[in-house]
């Protein structure tokens, strides 16, 4: 394919005098179309020369806006411009051949703008799903950078609270308060980790994080091994946390703080462990939907009553 | 001196091909001003992309227009391919490239049927849609179906040609050629043809630029476009391509143009057969194009460069799918060459440009 | 004079057999790969519904529960899709076109039952459940060292997985777990 494209974002007010240049320095006029988007209107401009495809990507055009004719420059605009009015609500000025809104003359008005529900929500879950895989890029990331030995520590990375703050916008309130709650818990065990951290020794280096070999072989040592070096069983897990998506990782890094909280401090750190996996557990309920968070909290409270009776 | 009087003209009219109207400007028999009219089909199939998966919506694609069906299929095909980085083999576009020319003969010499049938030489218009049957036989030979084929899919094409079936093409078209001249003849010298088209809807070189014409209609203004010279996919290996122009500017031009695209399309078709690679016809395609990614094509339909336009949002549906078919652009260019002829060639300067407006609304 | 030009193809017609058939008496040939109506091999089919799911136009319904395939000949375009999504590749295009009717109605195939792929059907929705939780062990595995921390772990992983499943498989989950 030799055909070139481009998109080249403009401003509404540059519009006629960018058309206006493309006229003089012979582009020719391809056409002209709209593309919904969440809150407005994007144009497009599209013109060719020596075979390139230039689209001029108008962004964000609001109802209120008044949109210049190009017809003036090139006439055959003049369909898609009428088209743009009246299925998308484009307030479009001085067309050359105007039809005032009876060229297609639609029985509903501005057909293209609708969004049937079902369309909104398939959306919404691709987004999640896009927001997600970008999470799994970053775990790495994130593995590598609150490395302090073998308990997982947790660090507010600024990235990481403009991630969390993007995602409490979006929140209700009281939903929020619990997710900061939950992040304060934490916060205070990652403190009380990192000085367990210290006591232990560092410098994992030498057990090579993503090897997978590894892990079988520190395990199959472990009953002996472990209470005099849990290192490398540790940065093998870490390893393999990092290739995990977040969730996972997350999960995972539960079970080992609660196990390490019982090796190292014992009855101290457990319990520690155990308000973090509640704070963690309260922040997942509040991500989740009403009715899903009210039966895990029930399912809970089934099994907190079940460990009380044993 | 007449006094200025206004004929509606169309969107049902004894010799107008397709529903379009026009508000004709006349002073005594000449038409002083037309403003086109479109909008009585229009099918709202652009947003239909919201409902189907992009591969539904390839069915739906060729059913925009019945005459350019391929191409539409094809256009769309390659747009998603682009929107997702898909990297068809190349024996499949070579494939896509020979239907797609078979289909431009037939739409040239149906076109050259409803030209004949608009100047009143009925048997003409036989002896055309003759001939046009035979490519209409090859398509139902290899893709099972006359008009529309369903045969492009995202990702390669569906159903293979194999080597004696491209055989039989050429032996098909070169059968065809024969009486082709003929016919070709027939539209070129004889008189009372001249008469009717000669000097007729004339739209200067530099107007049809300014204008930005495409397809035959422009090329008869000796625009020398044609995407074909962008070398898109097979169109890439042929080892010339020269887009056949004329400067006369009128009726007559364009019929030559589009008489002489034929036998380029055969040729066409020809040095592809003989150059096709082996290997696979499609690659599977998985997933669905990423959230705000946009892709731009176009492709020369019979009557002029079409242009499509996707963008994804992340599920297997589209945001948005555009497609401008030619004869949306040459409307512009038709309501100039209207102005200052006779009433009795409208109907020839509005065929001239091969209006199909089942295609312009979509 | 040019006024003759189609003389020699006209005069030539005359003597040449015609390029059309006596339609009623003689019909044409169908090709052999003709998108005539789409065929089901019911004793193949699994009732998968990948058909149903799949056709632009919605005329295929397969009906699990009453073990049938229909299709609506006036809806269906001819497109091939359906046979290209087949997972036991039971539909087929067959070259003649469908005849016509005086009456608007589906086409309904009775899809009989067969032991094997019930069976089969059977074993995948006892297996589904069971996957899961198999699933849900495989995560805290590299910390197996510490089991007895790791089971109350992953209960709570459990519920949380199984919060964010939906309702149906929930449901499946919860009753394998209560099974173990």
């Amino acid at each position: 394919m030799t055909l070139v494209q481009e998109f080249v974002p403009i401003a509404l007010a540059d519009l006629h005098r960018e058309c206006a240049v493309r006229k003089i320095e012979g582009w020719r006029f391809i056409q002209t179309h709209a593309v919904k988007t969440d809150e407005a209107v994007d144009l497009y401009y599209s013109f060719m020369k020596d075979g390139k495809v230039e689209n001029l990507k108008v962004e964000g055009v609001t109802k209120q806006d008044a949109v210049p004719s190009v017809t003036d420059l090139f006439l055959a605009a003049f369909v898609f411009e009428n088209e743009a009015r009246e299925l998308f609500g484009v307030d479009m000025r001085d067309i050359a051949i105007d039809f005032s809104g009876a060229m297609y003359a639609p029985a509903e008005s501005e057909p293209m703008t609708f969004m049937s529900p079902e369309q909104k929500a398939a959306r919404e879950k691709a987004r999640k799903a896009q927001a997600a895989k970008q999470a799994k890029e970053d775990a790495p990331v994130k593995a590598d950078s609150v490395e302090t030995g073998g308990a997982r520590v947790f660090v507010m990375t600024p990235e990481r609270r403009q991630r969390l703050d993007a995602k409490l916008a979006n929140m209700a309130p009281d939903k929020v308060a619990k997710v900061e709650a939950a992040l304060k818990a934490r916060e205070a065990e990652a403190a009380a980790a990192a000085s367990g951290a210290k006591a232990a020794p560092s410098g994992d280096e030498t057990a090579k994080p993503a090897d997978k070999q590894a892990a079988p072989k520190a395990e199959s040592q472990e009953p002996v091994e472990e209470a005099k070096n849990p290192k490398p069983v540790d940065s093998v897990l870490e390893g393999k946390i990092a290739i995990m998506d977040s969730e996972k990782a997350a999960k995972v890094r539960a079970a080992i703080a609660a196990r390490n909280g019982e090796q190292v401090d014992g009855a101290k750190q457990d319990a520690a462990a155990e308000a973090l996996r509640d704070a963690e557990l309260e922040a997942k309920l509040a991500i989740m939907g009403e009715e899903k968070a009210a039966k895990v909290r029930a399912a809970l409270a089934a099994k907190a009553a079940k460990k009380g009776g044993e | 001196m007449g006094k200025k009087s206004i004929i509606p003209f169309g969107p049902q009219h004894p010799v107008l091909p397709e529903p379009i109207h026009l508000d004709l400007v006349v002073e005594d028999e000449v038409v002083l001003e037309a403003t086109p009219q479109i909008g009585f089909i229009h099918r709202g199939l652009e947003r239909l992309v919201q409902t189907k998966d992009y591969n539904q919506f390839i069915y739906v694609a060729e059913r925009i227009c019945g005459i350019c069906a391929f191409g539409h299929s094809m256009g769309y095909a390659e747009t998603i391919e682009r929107l997702m980085g898909v990297e068809v083999p190349k024996r499949a576009e070579y494939l896509r490239v020979i239907w797609h020319e078979l289909s431009r003969v037939h739409s040239h010499i149906l076109w050259l049927g409803l030209a004949a049938d608009a100047f009143g030489h009925e048997a003409l218009f036989m002896h055309c849609w003759r001939l046009r049957e035979r490519v209409l036989d090859l398509f139902e030979k290899t893709t099972g179906g006359r008009v529309i084929f369903s045969v492009v899919k995202v990702g390669g094409v569906q159903r293979d040609i194999d080597k004696s079936m491209l055989s039989e093409f050429l032996h098909v078209l070169d059968g065809i050629k024969d009486e082709y001249e003929q016919i070709c003849k027939a539209f070129l010298d004889e008189p009372s043809v001249r008469n009717r088209t000669y000097g007729v809807g004339v739209i200067p070189h530099e107007e049809a630029l300014s204008l930005s014409m495409v397809g035959p209609f422009a090329r008869a203004s000796a625009v020398n476009y044609d995407v074909r010279m962008l070398g898109n996919g097979a169109y890439g290996d042929l080892s010339d391509f020269r887009p056949i122009l004329s400067d006369n500017c009128d009726c007559y031009a364009r019929m030559e143009v589009r008489a002489a695209e034929v036998p380029q399309s055969i040729e066409i078709i020809r040095e592809l057969a003989s150059k096709i690679p082996d290997g696979d016809i499609a690659v599977p395609v998985k997933g669905s194009p990423a959230i705000g990614s946009e892709a731009c094509n176009v492709l020369e339909q019979p009557r002029g460069e079409c242009y499509y336009f996707a963008k994804g949002n992340g599920t297997k549906y589209l945001d948005r799918m555009r497609m401008r078919t030619p004869t949306s652009q040459n409307l512009a260019g038709m309501a100039v060459a209207l102005k200052g002829c006779d009433v009795a060639d409208v109907n020839m300067i509005v065929l001239t440009i091969d209006p199909c407006i089942s295609c312009t609304e979509r | 004079m040019g006024v003759f030009k189609l003389g020699k193809m006209t005069f030539g017609s005359l003597f040449k057999k015609p390029e059309t058939v006596l339609y009623p008496v003689q019909t044409k040939e169908q090709p052999a790969g003709l998108k005539g109506h789409i065929e089901l091999d019911a004793k193949a089919c699994i009732l998968c519904g990948m058909c149903d799911r799949s056709c632009a136009t919605g005329c295929i319904t397969v009906d699990k529960q009453a073990r049938t395939w229909s299709i609506d000949r006036f809806q269906c375009v001819q497109c091939g899709y359906c046979i290209t999504v087949c997972p036991k590749k039971c539909l087929s295009m067959d070259p003649n076109y469908a005849p016509a009717s005086t009456v608007h109605a589906s086409d309904v195939v009775e899809v009989p039952e067969q032991d094997k792929p019930v069976k089969a059907e059977k074993v995948q929705a006892t297996e589904k459940p069971a996957e899961k939780p198999k699933a849900a062990e495989r995560e805290p595995e590299p910390a197996k060292a510490a089991e007895t921390a790791v089971e109350k772990t992953r209960d709570d992983v459990l519920e949380a997985k199984i919060a964010l499943l939906d309702e149906e498989k929930a449901a499946k989950v919860r009753a394998a777990l209560a099974a173990r």
